[in-house]
């Protein structure tokens, strides 16, 4: 079913917080919500391969909420991290679900542990407001980095560009080179990777000439 | 740009928009609704505008609901 919500700040037009309450902060938001207006997932890929992506996802999601309501363990385990994959559960919903499922395996502990860790960064980032911000974020997340907790896929973009902000506003010329190499990795093939990344070369060439 | 810059240029993209919005009347809200609403895009494929309608559909047909949030007040 489609359905367009126009937030349009008319008094008497029914449910004008239903954006704030689905989960969006801005416009255009997308999502797929269930017959009873829950959210299964969060679209933020809007190619093709993005939204098949999804739909897929949703599609095994609900086979194994299926299998977990008729009492399989391993099917809930693998049902919550599907519905973190898809923007369903946030990190406390996440957990507060697995906490009753037992157990879990190794293997499927260190996806969750990964998911976990790219929630971490988002909710980190949905607070910058102001490059003090950034670069208070940027040293946490280069904290974060020594540790070994390092998000994937496009929060991981986010999670160096904010650290390079911190690298910039310290003057280190080093920590900035080694992250922008992390960075220029993760957005190669990427439509706009030259126009990203020259703005950050472009930095770290004056923060080489500062050093001397 | 200094930082300070940077925030005041910012701060004074997100105020005129506020302006803006403050000085229109519920029948220019209205207006801008419906033109949003009349867009050739939703013209295309069977759009529900109604939330309690598209979840009453949905129970229907089980099927799900893919929504699409937009906005109407700015331009």
């Amino acid at each position: 079913m489609l359905f367009c919500h126009v937030t349009s700040r008319v008094e008497a037009d029914p449910y004008q917080g239903l954006l704030q309450e689905k989960g969006g902060r801005g416009f255009p938001y997308l999502a797929f919500l269930d017959a009873e207006g829950n959210v299964i997932a969060k679209q933020g890929d809007r190619s093709v391969e993005g939204f098949e992506k999804t739909l897929a996802t949703i599609t095994d999601f609900r086979a194994l909420e299926k299998k977990a309501k008729a009492g399989d363990r391993a099917a809930g385990i693998d049902a919550v991290i599907a519905g973190m994959e898809l923007g369903a559960y946030d990190a406390d919903q996440a957990k507060e679900k697995l906490a009753k499922l037992g157990p879990i395996p190794k293997d499927k502990q260190a996806k969750i542990d990964g998911m976990l860790v790219n929630f971490e960064v988002d909710a980190m980032m949905a607070k910058v407001r102001t490059q003090q911000q950034a670069e208070e974020a940027g040293r946490k997340f280069a904290e974060m980095e020594k540790e070994g907790r390092v998000p994937t896929g496009r929060t991981a973009w986010n999670f160096y560009a904010v650290m390079l902000a911190a690298h910039e506003a310290a003057g280190d010329a080093e920590a900035y080179e080694k992250a922008l190499g992390v960075f220029k990795s993760l957005v190669e093939g990427q439509p706009n990777a030259a126009r990203m990344t020259k703005r950050f070369e472009d930095t770290l060439e004056k923060l080489k000439k500062a050093k001397g | 740009m200094k930082p300070k810059t940077v925030m005041a240029v910012a701060l004074s993209l997100f105020a005129v928009p506020s302006l803006l919005l403050a000085q229109k009347s519920q029948e220019e809200l209205a207006k801008m609704r419906d033109e949003k609403m009349a867009h050739e895009v939703f013209q295309k494929a069977n759009w529900i505008f109604d939330y309690d309608k598209v979840r009453e559909e949905a129970k229907k047909s089980d099927k799900l609901i893919f929504a699409y949030f937009t906005r109407s007040y700015a331009g």
